[in-house]
């Protein structure tokens, strides 16, 4: 079965020839039926892209079809069969939970009962029955983000683009939205392209996983195991320091430990990733008391996409 | 043509349920008409006579006269009551000036300045001196004979009183011509009497005919042979009142004002919506663009013209209020007054269209949309009668404001459609042309 979205050396220049490249020619193949996630920290080019291929910016070189259908020849096509959740709360506060999911609905060409029915079949997927009828304006954070899910559903897309769905959720949310993107391939067989910068959202719920840097895939397509095989058999030692200050000298002997392939630290927590991470840690310590530095706590952790990110970048994905 | 009446729909139905909005769009606006209203009806609590009358004004008469005639007298004679104890009843310009006659200048530009006088007219010493034949020149033959000479009147105003100094000025301007004009007259049949006659112009040249002149001069610039008429008849000749109508003008001139501010911000909530990514969610979904920012724009079309009406009905109300009786404002033409109301909020929709093109925030659409309407009803004289100026009658054109206030008028003082037609289509015009270029500014900017 061919690819239900493939990316062929999609571009974006902004204001050229000056203005920033934020995405450099990527290429990538999604199939039909999975939960495919674009990792990658801020302004890595994942918002962009998603925009590129939902048509709603024109891409300066390169193509993708969905779904058989050109971005660039057949945007009316392609957004038949696409739903897109931005990251935004793209609703309208004065507007009911329903009013919102009925005027989305007739945008998608929905009439008659069979909008009545989309409305009634996505308040029961984002689970907002009783709070259909009041507006949009006293829901809580978590409450909006699911009618803003609810919207992308309303047309029974074949693929849906989820851009950081979690951004800014409680943790009681957050599940919920996940359980529900999870829900969308397993019930009704939805192709999910998913971004976030969050390394466990991707780990937990994608069949496939590709990281986005600077504007270029730097790793993937893969399963996160064939990620994980990138950094091989390293650990990730978290070491949360008892100080904010992080001494560069104490940084640089870290990185001339044996085993040691790449050290980052951010707010009071340095990041190490090391093949057999545990016999590095004593000369650790003692690398960070003879820089008078103490070490309130520390964590061991199998190689993760984190790791990944760190190992081909040398920074951590929330940096 | 469904999703587009989906969000007009959605426009209207968020407009309409926001009260703030409602309070901008409508309270606002009437609780200035009301005090619109109220300050022509000269808050004296006859509310059921809407007139100005006895605007304090004064001549300074320092006219020395010439051998024919001292046409500084004619001001005084058509302003002043020659007894003001026993005014005469039927003498419109005795009701509507309180006026005196002067002498001194500077006390009565002082008199300005205090704010007791709302203007002043001086007549100089040689008022008459220039306007009368050279006599001279008869000497010369007929080819040499001037057809009249060059006066000048200086008229102060107070400011503060920007309605009473346009109808005093042109009553003045009206005067003025009067005299020109029967100066021209007896110029022309005297040098027609000396190319007939040459042996006229010898004794013209000698001061034989001095008394004569005078006396024809006199009479022919007198009130009563002037042709400066006061009176207002419509078209259909009746006799529509002696007073300035201040709701006649200001009603449709504010109207317009605020309905201008209702269309063009509606048309740039667009960049709003974009701000807040609903633009974005609907141009994702398989909308054509165009449609999506086509029907914004209805949106704020539709909205503006129920502000436009609601503030047809309430000032109407008020105006029959303010005097005991139905009094209808805007004219008996009422296919008129709708097209003239849908041309008018046209022309503010696609003002906001082409803002909204060019603009790239909300806050700059604010911004800029409130200056520039500003400015428009500034230059169009919405705010005050525009001093004579050709330049500023040549910009005032420029803007919807003039274009729609001069239609309403027109209807108002009873003329038909057709005279309000030219109107109708440039506005019209004016927010087709703004409206495609600012779909297509706006479109643009989107795809890049």
């Amino acid at each position: 079965m061919p690819p239900i979205i493939e990316i062929r050396q999609l571009t974006k220049h902004y204001n050229p020839p000056n203005g920033p490249l934020a995405v450099k020619g990527i290429n990538l193949n999604i199939e039909q039926g999975e939960i495919f996630s674009l990792l990658g920290p801020n302004g890595a080019g994942k918002t962009t892209t998603i925009s590129m291929i939902s048509c709603l910016l024109a891409p300066t070189s390169g193509d993708a079809l969905v779904a058989d259908h050109s971005i660039v020849h057949e945007s009316i096509a392609v957004k038949s069969v696409i739903g897109v959740v931005p990251q935004e709360i793209a609703l309208y506060p004065r507007l009911s939970g329903r009013q919102n999911l009925r005027f989305f609905g007739q945008l998608y060409g929905l009439t008659g009962r069979r909008l009545n029915e989309a409305v009634q079949w996505v308040l029961d997927i984002i689970d907002l029955e009783d709070a259909a009828d009041r507006k949009v304006e006293t829901y809580s954070g978590g409450m909006k983000r699911r009618v803003n899910i609810g919207v992308g559903l309303l047309h029974k897309p074949q693929i849906v683009y989820m851009d950081e769905p979690t951004v800014g959720v409680d943790p009681q949310s957050r599940r919920r939205i996940l359980d529900t993107v999870m829900e969308l391939k397993k019930q009704y067989g939805m192709t999910v392209l998913y971004t976030t910068h969050y390394m466990e959202e991707a780990q937990e719920i994608s069949d496939r996983v590709a990281i986005i840097d600077n504007g270029q895939i730097i790793a993937g397509p893969g399963s996160v195991g064939e990620l994980i095989q990138v950094v091989g058999e390293q650990d990730t030692l978290r070491l949360h320091l008892g100080t904010p200050e992080t001494p560069p000298a104490m940084l640089e002997s870290f990185q001339r430990v044996e085993g040691v392939t790449s050290v980052s630290q951010q707010d009071g927590e340095v990041t190490v990733v090391a093949r057999r991470g545990r016999r590095a840690l004593p000369e650790l310590i003692n690398i960070a008391n003879q820089n008078h530095v103490d070490i309130a706590s520390v964590a061991v952790q199998e190689p993760d996409l984190e790791a990944v990110f760190l190992h081909l970048t040398g920074r951590a994905l929330r940096e | 043509m469904r999703k587009l009446l989906a969000i007009v729909w959605k426009e209207n139905y968020e407009r309409f349920t926001d009260r703030a909005g409602l309070l901008y769009m409508l309270a606002a606006p009437l609780a200035l008409s009301i005090i619109l209203g109220l300050a022509f009806s000269g808050l004296s609590g006859n509310s059921s006579d809407i007139s100005i009358s006895d605007i304090p004004v004064a001549i300074v008469n320092l006219d020395e006269g010439s051998a024919q005639a001292r046409y500084g007298d004619i001001f005084v004679q058509a302003f002043v009551p020659p007894n003001p104890e026993n005014e005469d009843p039927d003498n419109t310009l005795h009701h509507l000036f309180d006026a005196r006659e002067m002498t001194d200048e500077a006390e009565a530009r002082a008199l300005v300045e205090r704010g007791d006088l709302d203007a002043i007219l001086v007549i100089p010493p040689d008022f008459s001196q220039s306007l009368t034949l050279d006599a001279a020149a008869f000497a010369g033959g007929p080819e040499n004979v001037s057809l009249g000479g060059h006066a000048e009147l200086t008229a102060y105003w107070n400011s503060g009183a920007q309605i009473n100094w346009s109808i005093f000025r042109d009553v003045v301007q009206g005067i003025a011509n009067g005299i020109a004009n029967s100066n021209i007259a007896i110029n022309v049949t005297v040098s027609g009497l000396i190319q007939a006659n040459p042996l006229f112009g010898l004794q013209m040249a000698t001061g034989a005919f001095n008394d004569t002149f005078a006396e024809i001069a006199q009479a022919a610039s007198q009130p009563g042979a002037n042709p400066i008429n006061l009176r207002q008849v419509n078209v259909q000749g009746e006799e529509v009142g002696q007073q300035f109508d201040p709701l006649q003008y200001f009603g449709p001139a504010f109207a317009i004002f605020f309905t201008g501010f209702t269309a063009v911000f509606g048309a740039a909530s667009v960049l709003q919506e974009q701000r807040d990514w609903t633009l974005q969610r609907m141009i994702v979904t398989p909308t054509p663009s165009l449609i999506i920012l086509a029907g914004k724009m209805i949106a704020a079309f539709v909205g503006g013209v129920l502000q436009m009406v609601m503030l047809i009905v309430s000032m109407t109300l008020i105006a029959s209020l303010l005097r005991g009786e139905f009094t209808n404002i805007w004219g008996d033409d009422l296919l008129g007054v709708a097209l003239l109301t849908l041309a008018v909020v046209a022309a503010g929709t696609g003002i906001g269209a082409i803002l909204a093109g060019i603009v790239k925030t909300n806050e700059q659409a604010n911004n800029f949309g409130s200056l520039i309407l500003i400015i428009m009803g500034m230059i169009s004289g919405t705010f005050f009668a525009l001093p004579e100026n050709p330049a500023l009658t040549l910009i005032s054109r420029l803007t919807f404001h003039w274009w729609g206030r001069e239609g309403f008028t027109m209807l108002s003082n009873g003329h038909p459609l057709a005279d309000v037609l030219p109107n109708i289509v440039v506005l019209t015009a004016l927010g087709l042309v703004c409206f495609v270029a600012g779909l297509w500014l706006f479109n643009r900017r989107l795809e890049a």
